[in-house]
């Protein structure tokens, strides 16, 4: 039994490799903005205790009040108030929670439908293919943002709607990019040797295709939180998206629009906000792509 | 060749027919367009003649019929809105849609290929860092973003162009060029990655050692060479110019199709959504299909 032990690592002993090599690559990885990604992530986590006032509360006597660097700002808000007085420094922290939460729930629908449409179709073939590869032209044939608009403005405007459309109409790429891979390792000797042994289709899945192309599916999800954290803004813009009173950096757009000659406050900081984060995310999965998986083109951008 | 045009001209239909399929079935679901039309205090008479001029007081699988057998015809019924003919409501928009689109994508290219070949030949130095930067910022911001932020500096600030409408060629500026720029990133990464690998590939070598020209080199034979993947992206990058342009219509207040779609879509409008989704499916798909063609030109090697 100790001699097993000794020759077979333990789960655990397994787990705690694959920890300390992530940390260690991640030790690698560019570092401007991992430093950002990491303020997002803590200001997503603890925005309502680091924003200073209720992000919805609204001061009818402070109505556009200019950031405290410009003539007639002051300290009492620090990026001034919007059109009905609302803190922008709370609302432009509270947004960020609402954008990371649509743009990893929503990575996460995709990639879970994704992978196992992808892994269906590539590993039956036949008509189960030639179904699931039918939707998945269709959806890359469709401006999804034009569709996604389309359901959440029927099914109504909410932070589930969100989620669940913009899953639902981006899981093409991971279908694809999984289908491709498992078509030619189905052929492997190590998956005929598992039917051979007697396996059932879902643990040949599970257990010897899926862990050779969960690297490339994990590489091409990173690529694509960006592309929906902007349709989310898209979405939002358009009043189909996170509804207000919530502050979601597209709608803080949206109202601010209508006094950018006067208030252009209102609008450029959510801007800023969206840009450095999907710049930041943008920088960060390609340079997950060039270390784990060089020859995929997700969502066709390559470095 | 022709049967596999066939194949893909079927292919498209099917897309088509299915997509249509969900969009109504959405439209429906939406309540009852009926009430969308009148105010709350009509009554039932009312309801009932409304229902009887739209059409809507069959079942839904039996509606979804007849408007599929009126819309190969080219009638797409009638607005809930405007109760005017939806297929002309589209084709008074469509045309300012396309001509934003069309210089869009003309920018696209006289943006991304210069500067990705440039970024290419001379890799390392400060151009080839700039012009990534320029990709990096284009596919960081929200179109819709930097359009208001373009409208207050060159509109409102410098009066150089208008701020909203189609009156001249000038308001084509920032809309066409915020379209273009946006999905000029993409393309401009993908054309520098694929020179770098070909000016490195042994016939670029070849050819140097037989002493041709590295002028020619550059834009004859690794250009021709990394123009598949590029024109792959360039079809795909349609439907993202599409999607960009409907915000992006909304900003400038432009008379186009998106514009339209969003203001159907608010209003509960579904014939005239239909319309103008099936029409944008129509060109994306055709696009696409002349992309591929046209890789048996760039390439003899491709056969469809």
């Amino acid at each position: 039994m100790t001699i097993s032990a000794a020759v077979t690592p333990s789960r655990t002993a397994l787990a705690l490799g694959m920890v300390r090599s992530v940390a260690a690559r991640l030790r690698q990885a560019p570092r401007i903005p991992l430093i950002v990604l990491t303020l997002y992530a803590f200001i997503g986590v603890f925005g309502p205790w680091l924003a200073p006032y209720d992000p919805t509360d609204i001061g009818t006597m402070q109505r556009h009040v200019p950031p405290m660097f410009m003539e007639g700002g002051s300290s009492t808000h620090i990026l001034g108030t919007d059109h009905l007085g609302r803190d922008m420094l709370s609302r432009v922290l509270l947004g960020v929670r609402v954008s990371l939460s649509v743009g990893l729930l929503s990575t996460t629908m995709a990639f879970l439908i994704g992978t196992t449409l992808g892994l269906i179709a590539g590993y039956f073939g036949g008509w189960s293919d030639a179904l699931i590869m039918r939707i998945v032209d269709a959806l890359l044939a469709f401006p999804a943002l034009l569709l996604a608009l389309i359901f959440a403005v029927t099914v109504g405007p909410s932070f589930t709607t969100v989620v669940l459309v913009l899953g639902l109409f981006s899981w093409s790429g991971y279908a694809r990019l999984v289908r491709g891979q498992v078509l030619t390792l189905r052929e492997k000797e190590f998956v005929l040797l598992a039917k051979v042994a007697g396996c059932k289709p879902r643990s040949i899945l599970v257990q010897h295709i899926l862990p050779n192309v969960i690297s490339s599916v994990i590489v091409l999800a990173s690529l694509q939180i960006p592309g929906v954290i902007l349709a989310e803004a898209g979405l939002s813009f358009l009043g189909a998206g996170v509804p207000p009173p919530n502050p979601s950096w597209g709608g803080m757009i949206s109202q601010g629009r209508n006094y950018v000659a006067t208030a252009w406050w209102d609008t450029l900081f959510p801007g800023l906000a969206i840009a450095f984060l999907v710049l930041a995310l943008n920088i960060m999965g390609d340079w997950l792509r060039d270390q784990w998986d060089p020859r995929l083109q997700g969502g066709g951008r390559r470095a | 060749m022709i049967r596999i045009l066939g194949l893909r001209l079927i292919q498209a239909a099917v897309t088509l027919f299915a997509v249509s399929f969900l969009v109504y079935l959405a439209g429906d679901y939406t309540g009852d367009p009926v009430s969308n039309y009148l105010d709350p205090t009509a009554t039932e008479d009312q309801r009932i003649a409304v229902a009887q001029e739209f059409g809507l007081d069959k079942p839904v699988l039996e509606r979804y019929g007849i408007f599929l057998k009126n819309a190969v015809q080219g009638d797409f019924g009638k607005s809930f809105k405007t109760k005017q003919p939806v297929f002309s409501l589209v084709m008074d928009r469509v045309g300012n849609t396309i001509f934003l689109i069309l210089i869009a994508k003309l920018i696209t290219l006289a943006v991304a290929v210069p500067l990705g070949v440039y970024a290419a030949v001379h890799r390392g130095t400060l151009g080839d860092t700039l012009a990534r930067g320029f990709a990096l910022f284009w596919q960081a911001v929200p179109g819709f973003w930097v359009a208001i932020m373009a409208i207050l500096l060159f509109a409102v600030g410098l009066h150089l162009v208008p701020a909203a409408g189609n009156d001249s060629w000038k308001s084509y500026i920032l809309p066409a060029g915020i379209i273009g720029l946006g999905t000029s990133a993409g393309l401009l990464r993908i054309i520098r990655s694929s020179m770098i690998e070909a000016l490195e590939s042994d016939y670029a070598r070849l050819a140097r050692s037989k002493g041709v020209s590295e002028a020619r080199i550059i834009w004859v034979h690794a250009l021709r060479n990394s123009a598949i993947p590029a024109m792959t992206l360039f079809g795909i990058s349609l439907g993202t110019a599409i999607a960009a342009g409907v915000t992006i219509e909304v900003v400038f207040a432009w008379p186009g199709l998106g514009r339209l779609v969003v203001d159907a879509v608010s209003w509960g409008d579904y014939p005239t959504v239909l319309a103008a989704v099936m029409f944008y499916a129509t060109v994306i798909i055709v696009v696409n299909l002349i992309v591929d063609l046209s890789y048996t030109v760039v390439d003899p090697r491709v056969r469809l």
